[in-house]
Order: C-alpha cells, then structure tokens, then sequence
C-alpha cells in the first residue's frame, strides 16, 4: 500500500516513469474488466485508454484511502459505461427498459464453470443485461447503486440482471462444453 | 433467488480477469499525458508573458522616462483675452517686463528689491549685486536708495534675514523696513498686498515628500463557506499613477497650448506669451481596501469593497509667490488659493488626489498544472475625490494655481489584473492591477486627462470567525 501511495505521488509530479509504472500495474486486470463490457478487444481497449486517461488527470483526487485497484476499476466501470452510452453500435441494444421478466427455472442444473466459456457467454448478452450483470454479479454492485449508476430504477436492475442470470445459466447448460466465437470483434 | 454458487464462481472466474493489452494503448496514454503536458506549458508560458508584457507596459506608460509636458488644467483665455493685467496702459506693461526681469533675476539668483504697482502687484525695481554670501539664500536689507517697497508699516524680516542685514534694517529714505524677496528659485516668496507683507525665509514650496506607505491590497479572497457566505480580506498595493490622454495612452498633444511669440509689433495687445505646460510625470500610488467577497456560480465570485486610495503626479514648478491678485478675469474666479508657482521647472512638486473608493470585482480562478492557482480579477467601481493638492495651469500667466473645486470630484473606473494565490486553501493573493478613471480630472473641460494607475496588490484572506 505505501509503495502504492509513492507511486501516486510520483505520479503526481508528472513523473513520466512512475505513470508507465502505474499503467503496467493495473492495466492487465483493468483490460479483463473493459472486455467483459464491451463486445471486442478494440472497444475493450479503446476504453482502457480513454479510462486510464481518465486515472491520471483525477489522480489528485484519491485521497491514499482505501485500495487503488478499486479506485481505477470504479473510474473504468464508469469509462465503460459512458462508452456503451456513446457508441451507436451499443446504444440500440443498450436498453434498459422495465420488461416482463422471463420465466425462470428454480432448479438448476449443476454448471461448472469455465472462465473462458463464461466471459464468452456474458460478452454475447445483449448490451443492457450484460452491463447489470456485469456490475451486479462481478463487480458486485447492488440494483440501488446499479439504479443510480446507470439511471433507471432498482427494479428494472433487478428484473434485467434476472433475465440475464437466466440466459446465461440456459446457455451455459446447453452450451457448456462448446467454443463460442465473439460474433462481435475478433 | 440468485444462487449464491452462480454468482460466486462467476466471481471467482471473471473478476480476476486479466489481459495484457496491445503497445498501441499505453502509447496513446502517454501521447495525451504529453499533450497535457505541453498544454499547460504553454499556458504558463502565455501568463508569464502575458505578465511580463504587463510589467513591461506598465513600465512604459506609467514611468515617465522622457516627460512631456503636459497640463493639468487650461483656464480659458484665448490671446484675444483681455486680462486685467493686459490692459493698454503701462501698468501692464510694467508687470510684463517685470515678469521678465523676475525671472531673469530669479535665475541669476541675484537679490531683488521690489514695489509695488497700483495694482498691488509686486515688480522688482532693482537688483543688488549678486553676494558670494547669499548662496545661503538669506535675505539682506535694500541699500537706502531704493524708493519705496512696502506699504505695510509692520514688515517683518525672518531672524535669517536680519543677521545679513547691514545694521539698520531700515530705509534710510522713508524709515520703513523694506520688505525684503527671498530670492532663491526655489523658495523665494514674495508678498505682495497682502497686509502682513512677511518675507518669508523659509521655502514655502512644498517639499515633494512621498508618503512612505504600506502596500494597500484590493484583491480579496474568494472562497465560500455555506454557512458564512461572506469572506473578508484586506487588500493593499502599491505602484504608481499618472495621467494619460485616453486609453491609447497616447501622449499629450501640446496644440492647444501654443501662442504665438510675444513681440510681433502689432499696435494691438500683446501678443499671447509662448507657454510651455509644466511636464506631468508618474509617481508613487497606493491604495488600503476592505472588501468581502462572495461565491457566484460554480467558481467565479463577486467581491464588494471599500478603501483609501492615493494617486499622485508630479511636476515641476517655480517660486511660490503669495498673492491674492487677480491676475486674470477668468483666474480671478478659480484661484482659491492665496499663491501660485510660476512655471519654471525649478522644484518638484507633487499632485495628491485621495479618494475614496468603492468598488466592485469579479474573480474568475483557474489553475495550472493542477497545483498553482491563479485568478483573474475585472473590477468597476468610484472614486470620490476627498482631498487635494493639485494645481492647475494658467497658461496665459504662466502660473501654477491650487483650486480642488475645479477637479472632477466622482470618477467611475474600470480596473483588471491577475493574481496568484498562494496556499493550498489561499490566504494570500499578489499580481499585478491596472486601474483607469473614465473621467477626465479636470472639471474646465480642456484637454481631458483620465488618471491611470498600474500597481502590484496583494490581497489578504481574513481568517474565518470559529464558532
């Protein structure tokens, strides 16, 4: 933690060495939450620069409190997002609408889950849900936070990330034991 | 319900998610760290030139490195004026001719002896030797052979003068102790018919003293308490004043001072005397304010503020004659004073003009770098003239006068400047301020001049009341 602060303070005064040191140390997990947002490496990518930019010009304001990890990955969160917002090619999907919640199964089969098939599956759910889920089930945000981040209401979290559980937990039932490509990017 | 298993093994893979992105990212970090970088560079850099093309203006407008002449104020006679003192009889011609001899006398530094005229105007009559001695500029009795040289039977000669008279101090013609002119350029007075018809010895021509004052402030801080909206801060600066003819700074024209050269052989009157207008130049100028500012949308704030502000000139000018003659039809209304200086560059003199100022500014902060903070302040506001010293020129005679009714008693200005602040939460503020009346000094209307000022303030923050 304190090789973390100097490396902030260093940061600080523009020290061109300990900011590429910075990047080196977050980017890799950084990029891992960019592309679970996005739906290609480019986007995930374009969104780790716009976040680390992002990092650097308001690093004044973290105040040596709490973990840096978790204060960059709420700044790129928050970079994903607003990325989604922009981009056309998101904003059709990117619904967030209050809809009838899909039938879900109580009982659910055992999954074992693979990383790679997962991140696959979560990259394929529409924009909307994939986002909630997203913010919900990894980043561990709740449906009031998720309301407020995203401005809708703490049902419509709610009722999105369920029908997103749901897709998931059916493709990845039927699907477990496939390869999917990313229909999006490379 | 959400199984806690789902959630949790979705956790466990893809939180940990990592991937090690392409050069290109970082690149393009770096590239717009740069830029931000090179952006505030380059903003620095215009403020310090900005700030120093301020100084350096500032510089070249407000010290008067080669002065000009210039006029405070121009009474109104023409050369077809007819001045009592121009009048077609000897009288005025006498005065004239004395007026010429005064000066030549004055610049010989000889001593003068004088009478009267029926005009009560002083002429000298004769002139002594010059005395190696008198470089004490004392006064020594006339010799018996003059006339007549005072009316006023109580005249009394300065302790100074006596120990140089010869012995008798008396007229030995007409037993009256003549009154004796000091005849120095510099502090010789002369009375004239006034009844005391004291010599003088001491020099009545004001010293040119600059108050030794502290930096006045005018900039004020600028943060808001919610609670206590209202922040109080002290301002003082210091720099110098002067007058200009506009906002061109242009200097003055001289055109309308200008006559024709005396001696042309009309059979008319005399002809206009060639005047040169004694040279205004700058001097020191401060100021002493009380302001409170308050917060105004997200950054800017408004500050209200009051205070002491002291703007000078200076010019030279000559001996100081005591005289409550009307020299002129038209001075006759506007000297107040019971003396004036003649125009002859012998001493400085220094124009106070003390006002009392209420103003308001607005502030608008920025930062550079993220660590130095500045602001920039835009201010209007009045000035009331409260006291004076100022003279004002009589071209026509070639004289100095005092009259502070005849100045522009409330002024609007218009001031800017920039300030840096100084400490994390400021308590200090110092840049360079200009300020520019937009009323002429001068009430008479003749050759407007607007005084200006350029100062460095610094502005104090008034600790907050805890409650």
């Amino acid at each position: 933690m304190d090789d973390h602060h100097k490396l902030v303070k260093d940061c600080l005064k523009n020290n061109p060495v300990a900011q590429k040191q910075l990047y080196e140390l977050f980017s890799e997990s950084m990029l891992g939450v960019c592309y679970r947002y996005t739906k290609s490496m480019n986007d995930a990518e374009e969104v780790l620069q716009q976040g680390f930019i992002k990092v650097f010009r308001n690093l004044h304001q973290y105040k040596m409190q709490g973990d840096l990890g978790a204060w960059i990955r709420r700044i790129v969160v928050n970079t994903a997002i607003n990325y989604l917002k922009r981009k056309p090619r998101y904003q059709l999907d990117l619904s967030f609408e209050d809809s009838s919640l899909h039938p879900v199964t109580s009982s659910e089969p055992e999954i074992t889950l693979n990383m790679k098939d997962l991140l696959n599956l979560v990259r394929q759910l529409p924009p909307g849900y994939q986002t909630i889920f997203n913010l919900h089930a990894v980043e561990g945000y709740s449906h009031v936070e998720i309301g407020k981040i995203l401005g809708i209401n703490e049902s419509t979290s709610r009722s999105q990330y369920a029908r997103a559980r749901g897709l998931l937990i059916n493709w990845l039932s039927k699907y477990s034991d496939n390869e999917k490509k990313d229909s999006y990017g490379r | 319900m959400a199984d806690k298993s789902f959630e949790q093994q979705v956790q466990e893979n893809l939180a940990g998610l990592r991937m090690k992105p392409d050069m290109a990212v970082w690149l393009e970090v770096e590239r717009a760290l740069h830029k931000e970088r090179k952006r505030r560079w380059i903003i620095w850099l215009v403020l310090l030139a900005a700030a120093g093309g301020a100084s350096f203006w500032g510089y070249e407008n407000f010290i008067d490195k080669t002065p000009e002449p210039g006029i405070i104020t121009i009474n109104q006679i023409t050369a077809s004026a007819k001045p009592i003192i121009q009048e077609k009889d000897t009288t005025r011609v006498d005065e004239k001719a004395a007026d010429k001899k005064e000066e030549q006398l004055f610049a010989n530094n000889d001593q003068v002896i004088t009478e009267k005229n029926k005009n009560n105007r002083i002429l000298p009559v004769s002139v002594s030797p010059k005395n190696e001695s008198s470089a004490e500029r004392s006064v020594k009795e006339q010799p018996a052979s003059i006339s007549t040289v005072v009316e006023n039977k109580e005249a009394k000669l300065a302790d100074q003068e006596k120990s140089s008279i010869n012995g008798s101090g008396k007229n030995s013609l007409t037993g009256v102790e003549p009154a004796v002119a000091i005849v120095t350029p510099s502090v010789t007075t002369l009375d004239t018919a006034h009844a005391q018809e004291e010599v003088k010895t001491k020099e009545d021509i004001p010293s040119a003293k600059i108050d030794s004052v502290t930096n006045s402030k005018q900039e004020t801080t600028v943060k808001i308490n919610k609670k206590n909206p209202w922040q109080w801060n002290i301002n003082v600066d210091a720099g110098k004043s002067g007058l200009r003819s506009g906002l061109s700074f242009g200097k003055a024209s001289n055109d309308n001072f200008s006559f024709a050269s005396p001696g042309t052989g009309n059979a008319g009157p005399p002809a206009p005397i060639l005047t040169v207008p004694p040279t205004i130049k700058d001097a020191f100028s401060f100021g002493l304010q009380l302001e409170a500012t308050k917060k105004i949308g997200k950054k800017s704030s408004l500050g209200l503020s009051a205070g002491y502000l002291l703007m000078q000139t200076k010019i030279g000018v000559g001996r100081r004659v005591d005289s409550t003659a009307n020299l002129n039809s038209a001075l006759a209304s506007t000297n107040n004073s019971y003396y004036y200086y003649l125009n002859t560059d012998s001493v400085e003199y220094t124009n106070q003009y003390h006002f009392l100022q209420l103003g308001a500014n607005y502030y608008i902060p920025f930062r550079l770098f993220k660590a130095v903070s500045f602001r920039w302040q835009l201010g209007m506001g009045l000035d009331f003239l409260i006291a004076t010293n100022g003279l004002h020129y009589d071209a026509s005679n070639r004289h100095l006068y005092e009259n502070s009714s005849l100045f522009t008693k409330t002024q609007m200005y218009m001031s800017t400047g920039l300030d840096l602040a100084i400490g994390k939460q400021p308590f200090l503020y110092i840049g360079p301020h200009w300020l520019y009346s937009f009323n002429s000094l001068s009430e008479q209307g003749i050759n407007n001049k607007y005084l200006t000022r350029f100062a460095i303030q610094a502005s104090f923050v008034l600790p907050k009341k805890k409650k």
